[in-house]
């Protein structure tokens, strides 16, 4: 295997990386039905925590970035404006490659990643609210509290899940 | 499978799907500064009309009004909220009817998420990354996004294949509470990530074979090109902003209400 150049043997890892988690979040059945209609998706995120964590920072960030041009361009997504479209999209979860900083501490690095997602989605709702709620209303209460709620959710599924794989030794297979 | 229907590859092939996609792009932003620049009922309604031509041509309604359906939730959701904010609190202007002004906000929201969806339906993922390639983005994210996309229905088969036999050797998805259900997808999570690797590394046997990185400069077999309908979509797009500036300027336009009345 050493033959294969390892940044081709990256990039590679990282599109399938992708791939997996467009199958984990659209594609395989939730983990949760909420009764309102909700659901807690089967842990899209794990993917990708797991290549940042396995490759670092920037091969994270990256395929971070590439999996929100991905998702922005399959059916079902909710673009208004520019600003908002980056936001969402790829800045939201290029964070979750932020996770590569902690390298040594996954759950930590889980952590991080989830919230510098929660900060892109938090500004993007600002942003949106400010155009289209109301003058007097609170768009930052709202926006932590709709991003916040989900997001807490997903990250205790992100951290069980990641947990039991770095035990299992799953993130130094095939190196 | 009904699932991962919508990420199957499928070619389509009309006047729309063949047009540039910046040129695509250019047409949204026109639209999207149209759509900012006027709160009025009238032009929006018009706006939200244009584009359903290009719609019929592209024949993507089935897919136009599956979105539409996701959007008009969050659409009354702001009339609703905008109307009791401006009927009970009086934060509306002056100029409008308390009605009017969140029928605007909604309408222009409408527009503004068909108008980008529109751009998504009728651009192919290869066309869009032709085009991000052609704007210069690094050939290494072009190539991870066409064939990430590529990947999908691939995946997703095995995916499927996975939790079949695992069910069948007895393990029960929908069963128990929370921290169960979480780690009831342990089983499936693992053989899929460890596929998912296997596949990489065919895939980097794949492009070592064929000498992936060995050129510096890439050529491409397609090569996106400006056609006369492109040049047209341009004309209007362009027309749309020199009448949207002209109507700003010098014509008052007529609330809904002014001409129901």
């Amino acid at each position: 295997m050493s033959k294969i150049a390892s940044d081709t043997k990256m990039l590679a890892e990282g599109t399938v990386i992708i791939a997996l988690t467009v199958i984990l979040k659209d594609v395989l059945p939730p983990i949760y039905q909420l009764p309102q209609g909700g659901s807690v998706s089967a842990a899209g995120m794990v993917p990708l925590l797991w290549f940042a964590l396995r490759r670092g920072l920037r091969p994270g960030l990256e395929a971070g970035t590439v999996y929100g041009l991905v998702h922005m361009a399959l059916p079902g997504s909710y673009i208004v404006d520019p600003i908002q479209a980056l936001l969402d999209y790829p800045i939201a979860f290029a964070a979750l490659g932020l996770a590569g900083m902690f390298r040594k501490y996954p759950l930590a690095g889980v952590g991080v990643g989830i919230f510098g997602r929660f900060l892109a989605h938090f500004a993007s709702g600002v942003w949106f609210f400010s155009q289209y709620a109301p003058a007097g209303t609170h768009p930052v209460v709202y926006s932590a509290i709709y991003n916040g709620s989900f997001l807490f959710v997903e990250f205790i599924v992100s951290a069980i899940l990641i947990y039991i794989v770095v035990k299992r030794r799953l993130l130094e297979i095939y190196l | 499978m009904s699932v991962f229907e919508g990420f199957r590859f499928r070619h389509v092939s009309s006047p729309i799907h063949r047009l540039d996609p910046r040129v695509k792009f250019f047409y949204v932003l026109v639209i999207f500064g149209v759509a900012i620049a006027f709160l009025e009922v009238l032009p929006l309604i018009l706006l939200f009309l244009i584009q359903i031509p290009f719609v019929l041509v592209a024949s993507v309604q089935r897919e136009w009004i599956r979105s539409l359906k996701g959007a008009s939730f969050l659409a009354i959701l702001i009339f609703v909220v905008n109307f009791a904010f401006g009927y009970f609190g009086g934060f509306y202007p002056s100029s409008m009817s308390p009605w009017e002004y969140p029928l605007a906000m909604s309408l222009r929201f409408l527009v503004l998420v068909e108008s980008f969806s529109i751009f998504f339906l009728t651009t192919s993922p290869d066309h869009l990354s032709l085009a991000l390639e052609q704007s210069h983005v690094p050939y290494e994210f072009c190539f991870a996004f066409t064939t990430a996309v590529r990947f999908v229905p691939v995946l997703a088969e095995e995916a499927q294949t996975i939790m079949d036999a695992q069910k069948a050797r007895g393990l029960e998805l929908e069963k128990g509470n929370f921290i169960k259900r979480v780690r009831n997808y342990i089983p499936i999570l693992i053989p899929l990530i460890v596929s998912a690797i296997r596949r990489s590394l065919e895939l980097a046997e794949a492009m070592e074979s064929r000498a992936w990185g060995a050129t510096e400069k890439r050529t491409n077999l397609y090569v996106l090109k400006m056609r006369s309908a492109d040049y047209t979509l341009i004309a209007i797009s362009i027309g749309m902003v020199i009448i949207s500036i002209y109507v700003r300027l010098f014509i008052t336009i007529p609330s809904l209400t002014m001409l129901l009345t």
